[in-house]
């Protein structure tokens, strides 16, 4: 079991290394979005430093969203899924590493830089720790909450929109304790980083199961 | 007959969105025969062979015998990743079968072998279908469920997967196939018939 989880870990990783469309194009995109912003705002330093967390969670977000589009998407299509499905290999292990290696290559770089766009958007340096667990215990999240969308989203015409709209409504509420979060940060309340993170034990015990169950029904 | 089956589908009913797509069939699988699933476009072949994998509902009986917990598949999809090289592939199979045996044999059967280090993607389409039987292979499961495995193939790889086929019943080892082509390749007297409506 624990080499069968490897070997498919493994395997995501190259997927993902290798698709420029899984990973490299959501990179990319945050990158953009975080970018276009200070050209939106114009002179307006001081709104810019106001909404500098806020722009950058949102970034996440909308390059969450792109990259959920290619989840299970090859597996189902290809017929891949179906005969992992014949030859009885677990689906735990398909659903489990396939959210490791998308929040691996989608959210964790962001975690990682998002100290240095906080900078960039003129944001101040005291909120780049806050900022930066904020999106550990948050980015996750999107990756687990996606995962049942898209199973279920699977075989649709429209895949993509529907995706987006579906997908927001559980966003949004990772996007508002994940911004209060930052700015509570600093007078020492952490509320929302305990909230963000009773979200995130629930959702790793249960999401995987119910995309587990979804994944077994779009096969029939 | 009462020779030991490998599968045995007794009454077998399908439906699906309220329509029914085959009722009560019936039929034996043995060790070193084919069965023939025959019917035209949209009559449930396919709709049958993932009926006795158990990914379908059904009602009715599919009887396994016992050692056998795994089928070998090749469908119209051919399960391949379009990222893999030919060589990543073939290693990822073989670990998950646990096949100890080198993959390099299997690639010469095929001609593939120069193109080891090729991503799936450059293959042709009866280039990937022989990748789907080299993992077949490699699974080596007594019971090989096949959809369409010869159509759209030229002669010669035709003969080939023909070949692999009769390879495998000759070794014990039993195929439910829906194809109506190429009957005339098997001995009359291992083939068994089915005709879906």
């Amino acid at each position: 079991m624990i080499k069968l989880f490897f070997l498919f870990l493994l395997k995501d990783f190259k997927s993902y290394l290798l698709d420029s469309n899984k990973s490299w194009f959501a990179i990319s995109f945050f990158l953009l979005c975080v970018l276009i912003f200070p050209l939106t705002y114009g002179s307006s330093v001081d709104l810019l430093k106001k909404t500098a967390i806020a722009s950058i969670w949102i970034c996440a977000l909308f390059s969450n969203l792109i990259s959920l589009e290619s989840l299970f998407k090859e597996d189902y299509q290809n017929g891949v899924l179906l005969q992992y499905r014949i030859n009885k290999i677990p689906f735990s292990i398909i659903v489990i590493t396939k959210c490791i290696s998308h929040w691996v290559f989608t959210g964790l770089p962001i975690i990682f830089f998002s100290p240095f766009f906080l900078i960039f958007l003129s944001g101040s340096s005291s909120d780049a720790l806050g900022l930066f667990f904020s999106l550990l215990f948050g980015t996750p999240l999107f990756s687990l909450l996606g995962m049942p969308i898209a199973a279920l989203t699977l075989g649709a015409t429209a895949r993509g929109p529907l995706l987006i709209f579906l997908s927001i409504p559980f966003f949004l509420p990772i996007i508002i304790f994940g911004v209060l979060g930052v700015n509570s940060f600093n007078s020492g309340s952490y509320s929302e980083y305990y909230l963000l993170c009773a979200i995130l034990s629930i959702s790793i015990v249960i999401l995987p199961y119910i995309t587990i169950k979804i994944l077994q029904e779009s096969l029939k | 007959m009462s020779k030991e089956y490998l599968l045995k589908v007794k009454n077998l009913s399908c439906e699906r969105n309220y329509k029914i797509i085959f009722n009560k069939l019936s039929f034996n699988l043995y060790p070193r025969n084919i069965v023939f699933i025959d019917g035209n476009n949209g009559s449930g072949k396919t709709t049958l062979l993932l009926c006795v994998s158990n990914i379908l509902t059904y009602s009715g009986e599919v009887l396994i015998k016992k050692g056998i917990d795994n089928f070998g598949y090749v469908g119209h999809r051919n399960g391949l990743y379009d990222t893999q090289t030919v060589d990543s592939f073939l290693y990822f199979w073989k670990n998950i079968y646990n096949y100890k045996k080198s993959y390099h044999s299997i690639l010469e059967y095929f001609n593939l072998s120069r193109f080891i280090d090729v991503p799936v993607s450059s293959l042709s389409f009866g280039q990937k279908k022989k990748l789907s039987f080299a993992r077949l292979i490699m699974m080596k499961s007594k019971v090989w469920l096949l959809d369409e495995p010869i159509s759209g193939l030229d002669k010669k790889t035709k003969k080939i997967i023909l070949k692999l086929i009769q390879e495998h019943l000759s070794l014990g080892g039993g195929a439910l196939a829906t194809s109506h082509e190429r009957l005339s390749y098997f001995d009359k007297k291992k083939v068994t018939r089915v005709k879906i409506d």
